[in-house]
């Protein structure tokens, strides 16, 4: 049964849009101080080296330089990361990647800091690098941390895995290569600070503010309360743009020089330093009866995590859960290994490690499918996740489970819309491809928070710690707001992301805004809901159950025009003395991961999606085009339509470009194509027409039945076009991306 | 070495002394604080600085200002008359065509000299008109819907008042 709401389920306009739309938003690049140094960092060229002297004389000399900083400036502890804190501001004795920092210069402008730092000589002692995880985990391999190579290793038992192969009718093994990939956000990274009065204010893009606070202040050796990190406007993150970054350049030397500094990344920088996502090699052996059923699955996964541990850890745990894919399986066996290399850092990317588990999964399937002559939409039925199944974590998933009902929508879709008959050279083929994502962080207490007030003007100011990456946050925050309080979404007010005026709602990634910070918002509407209610009732003198809100009045059940006004109840509750705020804190239950056999309830809830993509192959040349995808998530509610349609498109252009496309290519650890001109992402000539469609099976945990819907999007894009392309060809591609010269060289045998 | 430039910025002349050798993109954004305009990657590959010099769409990162020097030049700031978002605007914010908003304003310029030359362009055209401006939110989907919508409006508005 659909319940109807006022705000819920509409497709009302962002309420950040108007802004961007007129040039008003204010990125960190746009903001400008009087007296403001620019700052250049000296970074590494060589993949590992030893640093024996930094010579700056000519550098320190220059007109307009103002300053010049070595880890030794460093005031506080030289150590980020959000997990494990290896990484350093600037580097002390050791560089570990081409692009590693090694001097800050602030400058009056930007020209002469970036003239100062191509007059520093740093001396250099090169070591021998690593530049894959099998060189990183051979014996005699250099240690590129004092722990060795090895940044994560974990392993997840259910059942009797090996049994479960034995007995098997049919087992496929098969090995998958997934590549490098860049986040590509429009926005380079950027950030401004001022010291001004012995407190530090940094504004910066960030998906966790909270968390980059408490780094700063580790790394500036400030107190708590002297630190305050404010979110720009961000320019997209896709799941980057935490920890190190141009903020904490900024906040050291404004705290240095006490004057305000600006650091803006060149395109080329922030493709050196920022993080990719994991290029994964994945041995996937997967058993099953004669009939289809799958019975044993078992997965070794190798991440390559590059010079720091960034958010690997996490990442592979994620791999780890998902990697048997949305089935009920009774025997799994997964071993995930984060290795340390001298490459460009890994770290957290839309969809943490599963895009590349889904390749592998969704591929095996495909191969399933074609060894007993079963139907690929069959097959994923047959052991689809439902209602009642386990998981390979041994979670019991009781509610919220749509995956058969993508399934069947988008094989509808798919039989209606047919195949092109195929002609010449040209073949054409539908590929499908079904996962399950969990929705926020792994095992572990992630809550959201969030505060809403209400005014003298019967208006809303919600807080919460969340800023909005570009995703929609914001207004689908608005939103839930809005319908607690029977108001329209004008009139609440948003402040996001600043650690001064809101509470911590934890990072903008899991896809665990809606659902996590999303309920929290929920529980502080109706928290100050109650307080306005029990003072309407007086006013009204009816029983405060009686009594409802409507377009900023309560009136009793059935008699609108007797009523009081949200602004009286403001006023009188003030008139007291005391201040009308509702709060509202959500910590999905969950049960950690046993140490041993990782088995547990990681996740709360879990969404479910399946896409099919209409491709034509070109079989003299490899060309290939994806013509139609069709793409149905189950979303538990549909929060806002349009931003929902808005992150499918959104997710199946970057899953394209995965699949087919994008691979940041790594020389000796050196990018060779840094830039938008070599490193191609989807332009609107290359994108399909999608046909986004979801279900909504309700998760009773989550505001009005929401889940999450940024990341699954782009997991089952390339298996779906790569199962396509195996279907036209009858040659399977094992490694994405796949490129039209891959294609072409399997298809010439 | 400092030139006098003059230019008409979304309607009122400026003039400023300047390096004739600066970035158009840098000029607007440094100098005049019309931070509308995005820098993406200063070397023309991603459309973020796209504005209209003389009724144009170009890369304003790849414009020595000097290029500049008496022209006219529409940047996102000068779309809107007053409150009065312009139709492409409007239709942008209707169909959810901006998400981080970072190349909304580039999209929405090329976006405009397209319509300025052909107003009622077909979906190709559309596509290639903006295939100089990334997008890693969208998907591209929703900035088309918006331009055939703009279309629409602008056509309507130009009916609607008889003019220009």
């Amino acid at each position: 049964m659909t319940k109807s709401y006022q705000t819920i389920g509409q497709s009302i306009p962002r309420v950040d849009a108007h802004d961007k739309l007129t040039g008003k938003a204010s990125y960190a690049g746009d903001y400008a101080f009087p007296g403001m140094l620019h700052l250049k960092a000296l970074r590494s060229d060589r993949p590992h080296a030893k640093i024996l002297a930094i010579h700056a004389e000519k550098a320190r000399a220059l007109p307009g330089v103002v300053a010049l900083f070595t880890h030794e400036d460093v005031p506080g502890k030289n150590r980020v990361g959000t997990r494990t804190k290896d990484q350093r501001v600037l580097c002390d004795d050791r560089v570990r990647f081409v692009g590693d920092p090694v001097v800050l210069v602030a400058a009056e402008t930007l020209e002469a800091a970036e003239e100062a730092v191509s007059l520093i000589q740093v001396d250099y002692e090169d070591l021998p690098a690593v530049f894959s995880p099998e060189e990183a985990l051979a014996p005699e391999a250099i240690h590129i941390h004092e722990a060795g190579n090895l940044l994560f290793d974990r392993t997840l038992t259910k059942g009797n895995p090996d049994q479960g192969i034995e007995t098997s009718e049919v087992v496929i093994t098969n090995t998958y290569r997934t590549l490098m990939a860049e986040h590509a956000y429009l926005e380079p990274e950027a950030g401004v600070a001022n010291f001004e009065s012995g407190r530090m204010t940094v504004w910066m893009p960030s998906k966790h503010a909270h968390s980059d606070q408490r780094e700063l202040v580790n790394v500036l050796g400030l107190a708590p309360d002297k630190v305050r990190v404010i979110n720009a406007t961000i320019g997209g993150c896709f799941g980057d743009k935490i920890s190190l970054s141009p903020g904490y350049y900024a906040a050291l030397a404004s705290l240095k020089t006490g004057r305000p500094c600006k650091m803006v990344y060149t395109r080329e920088e922030s493709f050196a330093a920022s993080t990719k996502r994991h290029p994964f090699v994945i041995h996937h052996t997967l058993g099953a009866a004669r009939d289809g059923r799958i019975l044993a699955v078992k997965v070794d996964i190798v991440g390559d995590a590059g010079a720091y541990a960034s958010s690997s850890a996490g990442v592979l745990l994620k791999a780890m859960i998902h990697a048997a894919g949305p089935y009920d399986v009774a025997n799994v066996f997964v071993r995930v290994r984060a290795v340390y290399t001298n490459n460009p850092i890994a770290g957290s990317m839309r969809g943490l490690g599963v895009p590349q588990v889904a390749f592998a999964h969704e591929s095996q399937m495909d191969v399933l499918a074609e060894r007993l002559h079963m139907d690929p939409f069959e097959i994923r039925l047959k052991n689809g996740l439902k209602p009642g199944s386990v998981t390979a974590t041994g979670q019991h998933l009781d509610s919220s489970v749509g995956l058969a009902e993508t399934i069947q929508k988008v094989r509808k879709e798919i039989h209606q819309r047919g195949v092109p008959i195929s002609s010449g050279s040209r073949k054409y083929c539908w590929g499908i491809a079904s996962i399950f994502y969990g929705i926020g962080s792994a095992g572990a207490s992630n809550p959201g928070a969030a505060r809403i007030e209400a005014d003298d003007s019967g208006e809303f100011t919600l807080y919460v710690g969340c800023g909005d990456v570009g995703q929609g946050s914001s207004t689908a925050l608005t939103q839930i707001a809005a319908e607690v309080l029977g108001c329209q979404a004008e009139k609440i007010r948003l402040i996001t992301g600043d650690t001064d005026q809101c509470a911590d709602s934890g990072v903008s990634a899991a896809s665990r805004i809606t659902y996590i910070v999303g309920r929290s918002v929920e529980m502080a509407a109706h928290h100050l809901k109650g307080s306005l209610q029990e003072v309407a009732a007086s006013l009204l003198g009816d029983a405060k159950e009686d009594v409802m809100l409507e377009d900023g009045f309560f009136h009793p059940q059935e008699i609108p025009h007797r009523r009081v006004s949200v602004a009286e109840v403001v006023k009188t509750i003030k008139a007291t003395g005391r201040f009308p705020v509702g709060q509202g804190v959500f910590d999905p239950e969950v049960t950690p991961l046993d140490p041993k056999t990782s088995q547990g309830a990681p996740m709360a809830t879990y969404a479910f999606a399946t896409q099919g993509a209409l491709v034509s192959v070109d079989m003299a040349t490899g060309q290939v085009e994806v013509l139609s995808v069709v793409a149905c998530h189950d979303v538990g509610k549909a929060v806002n339509p349009a931003g929902v349609i808005g992150q499918i498109e959104g997710g199946v252009s970057m899953g394209l470009g995965h699949a087919l496309m994008e691979e940041v290519v790594v020389n000796q650890g050196s990018i060779q194509n840094p830039g938008f001109g070599e490193y191609f992402i989807p332009t609107a000539m290359d994108v399909p027409d999608v046909i986004p469609m979801w279900v909504e099976c309700e998760e009773p945990s989550g505001p009005f039945g929401a889940k999450g819907i940024g990341e699954p999007i782009v997991l089952p894009i390339a298996p779906a076009v790569l199962n396509a392309i195996s279907t036209a060809t009858g040659v399977r591609p094992k490694e994405i991306p796949l490129t039209p010269e891959k294609l072409w060289k399997l298809l010439k045998g | 070495m400092l030139s006098k430039i003059r230019m008409n910025v979304n309607g009122t002349w400026v003039e400023r002394k300047t390096r004739a050798d600066r970035m158009l993109l840098d000029f607007l954004r440094e100098e005049l604080g019309l931070t509308g305009t995005k820098k993406g990657c200063e070397e023309g590959e991603c459309g973020a600085c796209t504005i209209l010099m003389n009724g144009k769409a170009v890369l304003s990162c790849l414009i020595p200002v000097f290029k500049a020097d008496g022209a006219g030049i529409l940047t996102v700031e000068g779309m809107a008359k007053g409150d009065r978002l312009h139709p492409l605007q409007q239709s942008f914010w209707e169909q959810g065509a901006v998400q981080c908003g970072y190349c909304t304003p580039g999209m929405l310029l090329s976006a405009k000299a397209l319509l300025d030359e052909k107003p009622e362009p077909s979906l190709e055209e559309i596509k290639k008109a903006i295939s100089g401006n990334l997008c890693r939110c969208t998907g591209y989907g929703s900035i088309v819907r918006a331009i055939q919508v703009g279309a629409e409006k602008m056509r309507q508005e130009k009916e609607g008042t008889g003019n220009d």
